[in-house]
């Protein structure tokens, strides 16, 4: 399960850059993003409300609609840049190699469909298989989710579902076509704890049987302790931390993640005063001039404020972009660079860019 | 207090940028940001309001009375073509001096241009009459019923809106001018002018889709916390429904009120075209277009061409502007910012 | 000041008809969904009890019918002596001005038209209170949650998830109540926002000698805000007992199975999560004998006969009651740790640049 250090990753994102032109002006969803994803891994992308988490994971896809538009950087899937097929190309690679799983269960189903029809479907699209074929599989994936009496269940429509066995037929519709990277975007937000911890159980062991390697997209510190090997923490847009689960958990790097772990409500600590992260989530139509997280950062200083740190690596595998993290290359060198960087304004090649792995 | 947004130095930074002093916008330029984008609502409004201003203003702007009968130097018979010279001639039927019919005159030798302007005022009239009077009587029925959601208040006045949908409207107009006669009628000493008699049977049939709206509309709102939260506070079932739910549930009351607009002018040039609506002399587009359809085919076109294009035009505009209207109040344009 | 409960609760019952057409009621063939099923407890002056259950448990129609915003079916809801559900509208309304709600979703509480000023003055408007005075008052209510005054004739949509709660908070003290019932007051919010909310209606209580009853679904935000905790499951509680006592000597299989589900943010924990199988069963149809036994682990041939009441736990401190016939046999104190490290301390800035503590086990975090 863990990631093996020399491997090629499944999904290599670098500097992806994601923009909605509206009326009220332009919301940077996506302010250059990078991570990787390692064959047969779950990597977390925790984050609050715009922190862009979502937009990248419909970026990844090429799903993002207008008024939006991804401006610049790569998708490479096992080598091949995503942003470069056409939509024809996407199509076949969507749901096929690469599935998404939505967090709402009541709206990601067609209510006029019974919730075979629309797994089956799915099946369809992308194999060659009769009708009968594809109920099997069905009926066959329904059981593997957890659906209790798949035979009977496959011809019930959706209102006749729970909200956790919905879920589980989104997860079914998911994995119908055995994909390599399962894209999760909140899937258990709308669940109660009990159900929810089903659905992680059961996304473990299809992850084991199928070979998949997850991206978990979520809010909650707890589901990624729980479920993730790897996390990248986004805030404003980009990815503001990188690091192993325990890494993370034991001492984050980053000033905003320690502020949420010192800000959520532990269960095993029962004082009256919570210390919380003062300020607002930015605003993504109007991000704070150099570091994003500068105006909550307790450690802010002068220079936060006009320079935009990049996400460098601060301890070997760890990577946080806080120019006051320890081990942040700060050498003159290094900040000349990151400066031309800036002035040429474009993408520039990873070669240049001393913390980004490879 | 520490629990404030910021230690107070910093007050403005924990402001979220959103609400940085100088991009607060009131609820009307909020409107007219979203309303100006659109470039067919703009050409709906200035229709509309052309129409208005030439129907309030109508009396200075028409070059004639409507009801004077012209006659041509040369005999020409009626109805006179664009561009006619015509007499003039004063009180004493002495001719004074020659005028232009610029859109020729109908068989009477009135000049159509100004019985467009003024059947424009009169069409005017009973379509905003007609659209007042069903929004009035609608969406307060509306309210009512989705307030008291299923209970018999509702259940009455829903089905009541029913059976009143269920008539096909200018059978039922007909029919009821039918009955009480065409034309003022007067019980004993009250009157009841003709205007009001149109507008009233016009209108009565629009009544359930104004209801209906409303109802549709009050039920949305209900669902909203802030309902609870002004039940909570001990607030009159009445305080609620005025001052919590009319300011949400008018957006779309004005929305619908605009695209029935389109519909009232029609059905009030229909009933007039039938002879049931304002009487003659009284100038009514619809009056004109049932008089000129017996020249169309005698190739004087004019006659029946620009008041069907003045009702044509009217429609549109209205609809522009409803739809305009309605993508500009839409409630989900005011979600916030995420 | 007298030593009864402000808020006493006995026996209350709120049950909901499916069909909701009048036409359909006159013609009968109604279905009976028991959301809240004789529901018992006390709220002692000043102190903060948490409603904790799953969707479905009724905890939210609980509060409701205590605030009469749902008419309860049966029982009694004394407040101060006054039996709440017998009074007329009129002297309800008059009880309004001591009894306030905050809600979850600070999108749809407020009304979007109005601008926060007119929405935190709209409470003095009806109860006549305050005239003359009542734009300064407004300054002052949104001082005190900690917003700029100056911002007040702005609307909801202009402010952020938390700022918007505060206005609701504002909203709800407008009236000087003595009893807020706070309905998932953070579950819409951010996770940095939460806390900050949370601290304030912890300050808000000292303040103005507030007693709380708090409804959420997270027993973590439960266990730092409340005194006396009560867990709800399907329309009946389950287990009721102080905030400690509660999460260090859990009782109720119920409880037990929640807390074990709870992901904790710390991943040697979050890893070992108990799955509790199965559903919370439809109310329109539920299990006979104990609610809970068809997911109940330690459920017995009798669990599915006998209807278990809420009664003492033996050997239990502070009030602790349980439903559950084989309470007696389990063993104690199997709760969560208290206070297991110092969080603040550990991830304070100072210790920002400290060297890492953990020689990590190699999981994930070697990937180059």
């Amino acid at each position: 399960m863990s990631a093996e250090p020399d491997e090629q990753p499944v999904l290599e994102i670098r500097d992806l850059v994601t923009r909605f032109y509206t009326d009220e002006g332009t919301v940077k969803a996506v302010d250059g993003s990078s991570f990787d994803l390692y064959e047969g891994e779950t990597l977390g992308i925790v984050g609050e409300s715009g922190s862009g988490k979502s937009v990248t994971a419909l970026s990844m896809l090429q799903l993002v609609d207008s008024p939006g538009r991804i401006e610049r950087g790569s998708v490479r899937y096992r080598g091949d840049d995503l942003l470069k097929k056409t939509e024809a190309e996407m199509r076949s690679i969507r749901g096929n190699d690469i599935a998404m799983m939505f967090q709402d269960p009541m709206t990601s189903l067609n209510p006029v469909f019974t919730v075979g029809d629309q797994i089956s479907r799915v099946i369809k699209t992308h194999q060659d298989v009769s009708d009968k074929a594809a109920r099997e599989r069905t009926i066959e994936l329904m059981a593997d989710v957890g659906i209790p009496e798949p035979t009977s269940r496959v011809d019930n429509y959706p209102h006749q579902f729970s909200g956790g066995m919905r879920q589980r037929a989104l997860l079914a519709m998911a994995i119908s076509c055995e994909p390599d990277v399962l894209i999760a975007d909140e899937p258990t937000t709308a669940l109660d704890v009990t159900i929810e911890t089903q659905i992680f159980n059961v996304l473990d062991r299809l992850q084991e049987k199928y070979g998949m390697s997850i991206i978990l997209i979520t809010h909650d510190l707890g589901v990624v302790a729980g479920t993730c090997d790897r996390v990248a923490v986004a805030y404003g847009g980009r990815v503001v931390e990188r690091a192993g689960v325990d890494a993370l958990f034991e001492n984050p790097r980053h000033p905003y993640t320690r502020g949420l772990m010192r800000s959520i409500p532990r269960l095993t600590d029962d004082t009256d005063r919570l210390t919380p992260v003062e300020g607002d989530v930015p605003n993504l139509t109007d991000l704070p001039s150099g570091c994003s997280f500068h105006p909550r950062c307790p450690h802010a200083t002068a220079e936060c404020e006009s320079y935009d740190p990049e996400l460098r690596e601060v301890e070997p595998g760890r990577e946080a972009a806080c120019l006051h993290a320890r081990g942040y290359d700060l050498s003159p060198s290094a900040i000349e660079t990151e400066r031309a960087e800036a002035d040429g304004g474009g993408p520039t090649a990873p070669a240049t860019d001393g913390g980004e792995p490879r | 207090m520490e629990t404030n947004m910021a230690t107070t130095d910093q007050t403005d930074e924990a402001v979220p940028a959103a609400q940085a002093p100088g991009t607060h916008h009131s609820q009307f330029e909020m409107f007219w940001k979203e309303f100006r984008r659109n470039t067919l609502s703009l050409v709906g409004s200035a229709i509309i309001l052309t129409m208005l201003l030439t129907a309030l203003f109508a009396p200075f702007l028409a070059p004639h009375d409507p009801t004077t009968q012209f006659e041509a130097p040369d005999g020409e018979h009626n109805p006179m073509p664009m561009g006619t010279e015509m007499l003039v001639e004063n009180d004493a039927g002495e001719i004074v001096g020659t005028t232009t019919a610029y859109l020729g005159t109908d068989h009477h030798g009135r000049d159509i241009l100004s019985r467009i302007i003024y059947g424009l005022r009169t069409l005017m009239t009973v379509s905003l009459g007609v659209v007042g009077f069903a929004m009035a009587l609608g969406v307060t029925a509306g309210a009512i019923a989705g307030y008291y959601r299923n209970t018999w208040v509702d259940e009455i006045i829903m089905r009541f809106m029913d059976i009143l949908f269920s008539f096909p409207s200018l059978i039922l107009a007909i029919a009821v001018l039918g009955v009480l006669g065409v034309g003022s009628t007067e019980y004993g000493s009250f009157t009841l002018p003709n205007i009001v008699k149109v507008i009233a049977v016009i209108g009565v049939v629009y009544i359930p889709s104004f209801a209906r709206v409303m109802r549709g509309s009050v039920l949305k709102e209900m669902e909203e916390d802030y309902i609870d939260a002004a039940k909570s506070l001990g607030a009159s079932d009445r305080h609620i429904l005025v001052k919590d739910i009319a300011v949400n549930t008018l957006p779309t009351v004005v929305v619908q009120g605009t695209l029935y607009m389109g519909t009232a002018v029609l059905a009030s040039a229909a009933l007039s075209f039938l002879g049931l609506g304002i009487q003659p002399p009284n100038a009514s587009l619809g009056l004109m277009l049932s008089n000129a359809r017996g020249y169309l085919y005698s190739g004087e076109w004019w006659y029946s061409v620009f008041p069907g294009l003045v009702i044509v035009v009217t429609i549109l505009g209205f609809n522009l502007l409803g739809d305009g209207l309605r993508d500009a109040l839409d409630p989900r344009n005011d979600g916030g910012e995420r | 000041m007298s030593d009864d409960p402000l808020l006493s609760v006995s026996g209350l019952h709120k049950y909901f008809t499916q069909n909701d057409g009048f036409i359909d009621r006159l013609l009968g063939a109604d279905e009976t969904v028991k959301a809240v099923n004789g529901v018992s407890f006390d709220i002692e002056r000043g102190e903060t009890l948490g409603l904790v259950g799953e969707s479905g448990s009724g905890k939210s129609t609980t509060a409701r019918s205590v605030l009469r915003l749902d008419e309860p079916t049966k029982g009694t809801v004394s407040y101060d002596g006054t039996d709440l559900t017998a009074l007329s509208d009129r002297e309800m309304t008059e009880m309004r001005k001591r009894i306030q709600i905050v809600f979850q979703d600070p999108a749809s509480s407020l009304n979007r038209r109005k601008t926060v000023g007119q929405i935190i003055k709209q409470p003095m408007e009806i109860h006549g209170l305050y005239k003359g005075e009542r734009d300064a008052r407004v300054d002052e209510l949104m001082e005190t949650v900690g917003l700029p005054p100056q911002y007040s004739n702005r609307y909801p949509h202009e402010f952020s998830g938390g700022q918007r709660q505060r206005v609701g908070i504002a909203r709800a003290l407008a009236v000087d109540p003595d009893f807020i019932v706070a309905d998932e007051p953070v579950s819409a919010l951010d996770v940095s926002i939460q806390a900050q909310i949370l601290n304030l209606l912890d300050d808000l209580q000292e303040e103005f000698d507030l007693t709380l009853l708090f409804i959420a679904h997270d027993l973590s935000v439960i266990r730092h805000v409340c005194d006396r905790v009560a867990v709800m499951y399907l329309g009946e509680i389950v287990e009721l007992a102080d905030a400690d006592e509660l999460f260090s000597n859990p009782q109720h299989p119920y409880t037990r199975a929640l807390l074990g589900a709870i992901p904790q943010p710390v991943p040697e924990l979050a890893r070992q999560r108990q799955v509790l199988e199965g559903e919370v069963p439809s109310p329109l149809d539920p299990p006979s004998g104990c609610s809970f036994n068809p997911r109940c682990p330690e459920a017995t041939e009798e669990c599915t006969s006998v209807d278990p009441t809420l009664d003492d736990v033996a050997g239990a401190t502070g009030g602790h009651k349980a439903a559950c016939i084989h309470v007696d046999e389990f063993e104690t104190g199997a709760g969560v740790p208290s206070a297991a490290q110092d969080v603040d301390e550990r991830f304070s800035i100072e210790n920002f640049d400290a060297e890492p503590t953990l020689v990590t086990d190699g999981r994930g975090d070697d990937d180059r």
